[in-house]
């Protein structure tokens, strides 16, 4: 199955065999389902251009996962790369959370720790919900932090940003996701999780 | 020098760099003055301890495995997804 005419029924099919697999991947590694919709179909349309380029020396769902990364990271790129007033509206979470002289403005309530997996599953789905709402140019760099595992020098050189401004955003994500698991999670209030 | 460096910065942390240090810790390793001073502040404030917990929390969770959620295109992405397919593969001036 290496690269000849491309036609729509390769298309068709490759959307029914790897569809589901490709936006499971992307959905794990972006914040938003819209976002892993839109580079599911990145992917195809890159495959059905580059296909005659296509050799057959991997499998298919191999070669199409290998242009989905490259589309993933592109994306958060963009997202890193937001114009600065997208962060500045993040510094907001400073100001709600710590009062002028450093302190917390009001009491950190602890959190009941979910320790069975069923429990676990949910979390996680809770905390998928808040990283939808966070700033893009936050998640972002929280998604390739905590699930790429880049480390904070591998942020800097691949998004173009100093260390200590992925420390920042890092920090400022983590506030955020806190505030909106406080809320959607632990306190039962999911309405105006995250605020405005 | 260092150590006098080190102990005002013990004797001076606030809740806002106490909660960097928390985000930064689950990223890298401390360097000594920090994690000491980090170690100093949460002994006395139950918030930031609790702030740090929580963000371990999160952090161990996004280590949990993606596959336990079952995830599928939905029904309109798919149609979306497969009417841009076929504009595309349509030949140079087909119908």
């Amino acid at each position: 199955m290496t690269g000849g005419e491309r036609t729509n029924a390769d298309a068709q099919s490759w959307l029914a065999e790897h569809g589901d697999a490709l936006y499971r991947y992307a959905r794990s590694k972006v914040a938003r389902d819209d976002e892993a919709e839109d580079l599911v179909q990145e992917t195809f349309l890159a495959a059905l251009r580059n296909w005659p380029g296509f050799r057959g020396d991997s499998s298919l769902r191999t070669w199409l996962i290998a242009i989905l990364r490259m589309k993933i990271l592109d994306l958060h790129r963009r997202h890193a790369d937001l114009p600065p007033s997208m962060l500045s509206a993040s510094s907001e979470v400073i100001e709600r959370n710590f009062q002028a002289s450093g302190q917390w403005k009001t009491r950190v309530e602890a959190w009941v720790v979910p320790n069975d997996p069923v429990e676990a599953a949910e979390f996680r789905e809770a905390v998928d919900n808040c990283l939808a709402r966070l700033p893009k140019t936050l998640a972002s760099v929280f998604l390739l932090r905590e699930v790429e595992e880049m480390t904070t020098a591998d942020l800097s050189s691949n998004l173009e940003i100093s260390e200590a401004n992925a420390r920042i955003r890092l920090h400022r994500a983590r506030l955020l996701l806190r505030e909106c698991l406080a809320k959607s999670w632990f306190g039962g209030d999911s309405n105006d999780a995250m605020g405005a | 020098m260092n150590w006098l460096k080190t102990l005002r910065k013990i004797l001076t942390l606030q809740c806002v760099e106490a909660s960097e240090l928390s985000s930064q810790e689950v990223d890298q390793p401390l360097r000594v003055a920090d994690r000491l001073a980090l170690r100093c502040h949460l002994l006395i404030c139950r918030s930031c301890k609790i702030f740090r917990q929580q963000v371990q929390v999160i952090h161990a969770c996004m280590a949990l495995p993606e596959d336990q959620v079952d995830r599928k295109l939905s029904e309109s992405a798919r149609e979306r997804i497969a009417e841009r397919l076929r504009q595309e593969s349509q030949p140079p001036g087909g119908s």
